[in-house]
């Protein structure tokens, strides 16, 4: 009998496959393609992305915030800045190719933290459908 | 985004804010960039991080020890 329903279902719906839907549908998702779907999220954290220009901001699986922007500048060229927050044993450490290598203090070092948490929390709730831990 | 979220935005400005320290670098190679980096790792562990910057040590490495488990969890999207 079930076998008859699940044929007829399948003539009129044409769904050859009856099978459980996957309740996890992240699953099929590799680390790589869950940390671009995070990144989605945290390029929102900083407020609307100004048109033309692409923004990424993640956390990498390693100790390292990334900040990503990129965009096209006034003479059509391609301009784009990358900045790595490295979680060190002495403090948060700016990385960008082409500039020294600072540990952030004061505002920026506030705001990173604001971005970090606002990012565990948007993408807990968002992605993972979890609530977010208090973590202050 | 949320009305909630967005009364927290971070300013898209504050990747300029810090202060600019003594040392530079080339990038050219890895070798100028490792020596940078020591010499900057040098400088501050003759300091030693401050107050906050410890506190923000902590709030990271938790964060990002809750954002691992949320991957490996895999909880997946709700119906």
């Amino acid at each position: 009998m079930a076998t008859l329903f699940s044929r007829a279902v399948q003539l009129l719906s044409g769904v050859t496959d009856l099978k459980p839907q996957k309740t996890r549908p992240l699953r099929e998702l590799s680390e790589r393609e869950l940390i671009q779907l995070e990144s989605q999220i945290g390029a929102t954290l900083f407020g609307p992305v100004p048109k033309g220009h692409r923004r990424e901001f993640f956390n990498d699986d390693q100790n390292h915030w990334i900040w990503h922007e990129q965009w096209i500048d006034a003479q059509g060229k391609q301009q784009s800045i990358t900045t790595r927050y490295e979680v060190q044993p002495r403090g948060i450490l700016k990385v960008r190719i082409g500039e020294p290598y600072v540990y952030i203090e004061g505002e920026e070092l506030r705001n990173l933290n604001m971005a970090a948490q606002l990012y565990y929390e948007e993408v807990a709730r968002k992605i993972y459908k979890r609530e977010p831990k208090k973590l202050r | 985004m949320s009305a909630e979220s967005s009364m927290y935005q971070v300013p898209a400005e504050f990747i300029t804010g810090a202060p600019a320290p003594e040392v530079s670098v080339s990038a050219q190679s890895t070798t100028t960039v490792e020596l940078a980096r020591e010499a900057v790792f040098s400088t501050i562990g003759e300091r030693g991080p401050t107050p906050e910057q410890i506190a923000a040590i902590e709030l990271h490495r938790r964060i990002i020890v809750e954002l691992k488990q949320l991957r490996k969890d895999d909880f997946g999207l709700a119906a």
